[in-house]
Order: C-alpha cells, then sequence, then structure tokens
C-alpha cells in the first residue's frame, strides 16, 4: 500500500477545534479478535489493559478521512513519531521503511463529546477532567490525544512524572477503563468532515 | 465473562482450585435473596458437570482469565498468586451479589487487578481492585450512561455507596 498522503500534515491544514468535531467519532485500535464483552459492551482488554503506561496521554485518531486501512499503519521510524503544526511539510513514509501493515488490527472507536470535558469526581475530594485535543503527528495529522487535566496539581498526568503516585494513577486508570467499556462502540457509521473543519480555506 | 443469570434467575459461579482437587460453589438465588457456597471434590464435580451441561459454560471463569491473560502477555502468574487472586474474587463476589444483580463481568488485568461490572436495571456499576491495596476498591456508578461521583475506600463504604445511588435515583 501506498501511503494515503491525506493523513499526513499539509499547507493549509488547521488545527482541528475539539468542539467542532464534538459529534465524531474517535478511533483506536486492538489486537483483541474480541472485542465484546458477553453483557454486550466494551472488553477492557481491548480497550486500556496492557496499555498502561500510554494511557497518560492516550492517543487515538478521529475517524472520517482516516479510516480503519489507514488505522493498520504501523510506524517502525521514530522520526515519524513526534508531535507537529498542522501544515508541516512531511515526506511520506516508505513502505518496508518506516512503516508496515498490521492486517489483524481491529478498531474500537468512542463519540468524542462522550469523554471530552468528562468531570471525575471521587469521595475524597480528587478531581480530574478527560480532554480530547489534536494533536498531529509527523505520521499522521488526525492524530488525538486523550489526556486527564488534574485539577489539584493544575498540570495534566502525563506532564508530571512526580505527581503520579500510585493513588492517583490507579484512579485514573480505573476510570479510563471504565469510561471507555461504558461508552466506546465497536463500528461506527462512514461519514465525511467538513473540510473547513481541518482546513484554511 | 458473565456470571450467567439462567432463566430461574439463579446465578452460579465456580471457582476451581486445582491444588486442592475441589471446587467452591457460589450459588445466588434471586428469587430468595440467599447467597449458598458448596465445596465438591473433584468427582462429585465432574458428576455435577456431566448431570448439569448448562453449569459447564460457568466452570473455571478465573482460571479462563487467567489463561488469557498468561496468553497475551506471555507472563506466568504463580499458584500462590491464583490463589490469592481466587480468594479474592470469592471474597467479593458474595459482597457483590448480595446487591441482587442482574449479571456480573468480570475481567482480571495485566496488573493482576480484578474488575468487575455489576448490573443492575439501568444501573452498571464498575469496580476495580488491586491486588495489594487489601480495603482500598474504586467505583464508578452509572444510570443511564450518567456517572455518579466515583467512590475509593473499603467494601463496607462501597457497599453503602452503591445502596444510595440506588436510592437517590
Amino acid at each position: 500500500m501506498i501511503y494515503p498522503e491525506k493523513i499526513l500534515p499539509q499547507a493549509n491544514r488547521i488545527k482541528i477545534n475539539t468542539i467542532s468535531v464534538g459529534d465524531f467519532y474517535l478511533t483506536r485500535h486492538t489486537k483483541e479478535k474480541n472485542l465484546l464483552s458477553s453483557d454486550g459492551m466494551l472488553s477492557i482488554k481491548a480497550v486500556a489493559i496492557g496499555a498502561e503506561k500510554i494511557l497518560p496521554d492516550y492517543s487515538s485518531s478521529l475517524f472520517g478521512i482516516f479510516k480503519s486501512e489507514e488505522g493498520k499503519i504501523k510506524i517502525i521510524n521514530d522520526k515519524y513519531l513526534g508531535y507537529c503544526k498542522p501544515d508541516e511539510n512531511v515526506t511520506a513514509p516508505a513502505p518496508g521503511v518506516d512503516y508496515v501493515l498490521e492486517s489483524e488490527r481491529n478498531f474500537w472507536y468512542v463519540r468524542i463529546d462522550d469523554i471530552h470535558n468528562t468531570l471525575i469526581k471521587y469521595n475524597d475530594g480528587f478531581e480530574a477532567v478527560c480532554e480530547v485535543i489534536h494533536t498531529p503527528m509527523l505520521w499522521n495529522f488526525w492524530h488525538f490525544s486523550v489526556r486527564w487535566f488534574i485539577t489539584e496539581h493544575n498540570c495534566y498526568w502525563y506532564e508530571k512524572k512526580d505527581m503520579d503516585t500510585k493513588k492517583i494513577r490507579r484512579k485514573l486508570i480505573f476510570e479510563i477503563r471504565s469510561l471507555l467499556r461504558n461508552k466506546a462502540v465497536t463500528q461506527c457509521c462512514d461519514y465525511n468532515l467538513s473540510d473547513d473543519v481541518y482546513q484554511s480555506l | 465473562m458473565i456470571l450467567n443469570p439462567t432463566q430461574n434467575r439463579v446465578t452460579k459461579q465456580t471457582y476451581l482450585d486445582n491444588r486442592l482437587d475441589s471446587a467452591g460453589i457460589i450459588y445466588h438465588d434471586f428469587s430468595n435473596k440467599n447467597v449458598n457456597t458448596e465445596f465438591l471434590n473433584s468427582g462429585l464435580l465432574k458428576d455435577k458437570i456431566r448431570r448439569n451441561p448448562v453449569d459447564v459454560s460457568l466452570f473455571n471463569i478465573l482460571d479462563d482469565n487467567l489463561i488469557s491473560l498468561v496468553e497475551k502477555y506471555n507472563e506466568n502468574i504463580s499458584g500462590e498468586t491464583k490463589r490469592y487472586i481466587g480468594n479474592r474474587f470469592v471474597k467479593y463476589l458474595l459482597r457483590f451479589l448480595s446487591i441482587s444483580p442482574d449479571y456480573i463481568d468480570f475481567e482480571l488485568t495485566s496488573e493482576d487487578s480484578l474488575f468487575f461490572s455489576l448490573h443492575r436495571d439501568d444501573f452498571v456499576i464498575d469496580i476495580e481492585i488491586f491486588n495489594d491495596d487489601f480495603d482500598e476498591l474504586f467505583c464508578a456508578v452509572y444510570k443511564d450512561g450518567i456517572k455518579d461521583e466515583s467512590y475509593i475506600g473499603n467494601i463496607d463504604g462501597l457497599m453503602i455507596h452503591i445502596n444510595q445511588c440506588f436510592l437517590s435515583k
């Protein structure tokens, strides 16, 4: 497969405002074959088990122009894994050198407004807010991050390692597991994004 | 994995301890709210399975989870850890059954934590118990998809919290 240019940052592309895509879906791949538990909800094995290290800054992609075919791309050259400007000029990754395809991947989806700005409150006073943020990467303009803002520390979970105590970490890991299990789905309708959402006209 | 509500609304779950060559069986009868336990040796267990094939799918839930974790992460889980997890599984399951869930979903995580989802009417109650914090449970309650305040604390406080959520809706 030739690398799909439509997923690369390019001239005229702009940072996507989360509010403007609230009704759209984020997608993420999994190697789990059985995505659903027997109760019809998403298995947490499919969404957030084994991914504990990356949960503080959880990667996903905006579904629409980025579809399941693009979700099978696995970047193997680290130089493409950095964040960048939305209009960055990037040379397309080369097959076999910069990326390979993982055809056995499955996908789950979550509607952005179902998780964005979700406030987590605990009975012991702990509070955090889930935020969905457009974070273009060199290999994928459609890359979004799911991050957690810790109210009492006034910063994001991923920003501050010394804040990552076991208790905070476990609260947030539990919340992600629970939130995705309750909100994520295994199918998503095909749709197109309006041009003005992601490029200057 | 579900602790299956059978048509007559009786939930049965087994915990097999291969070391002891026996099984503890938990029954939850929704009609009279009783929770019963029963221990069988392997001969009686096989006989029970043979006589009641419906129950077969309910056997080995914990072992299945452990096996799938070992396969997924290629990690060894010692017999001692298995027994420890198993004991906690049974201990907490008995408490959770007391709120008469319609059904229960259960997964083990790669951190050996136990993740339960209890369903009752329009409620979904997610509970996670980590292996090293004996009396600290995490809980999130959803009603029609809308989440309540989360809870952290011991099992007694958790049961009060869940019942308060039921009453407040």
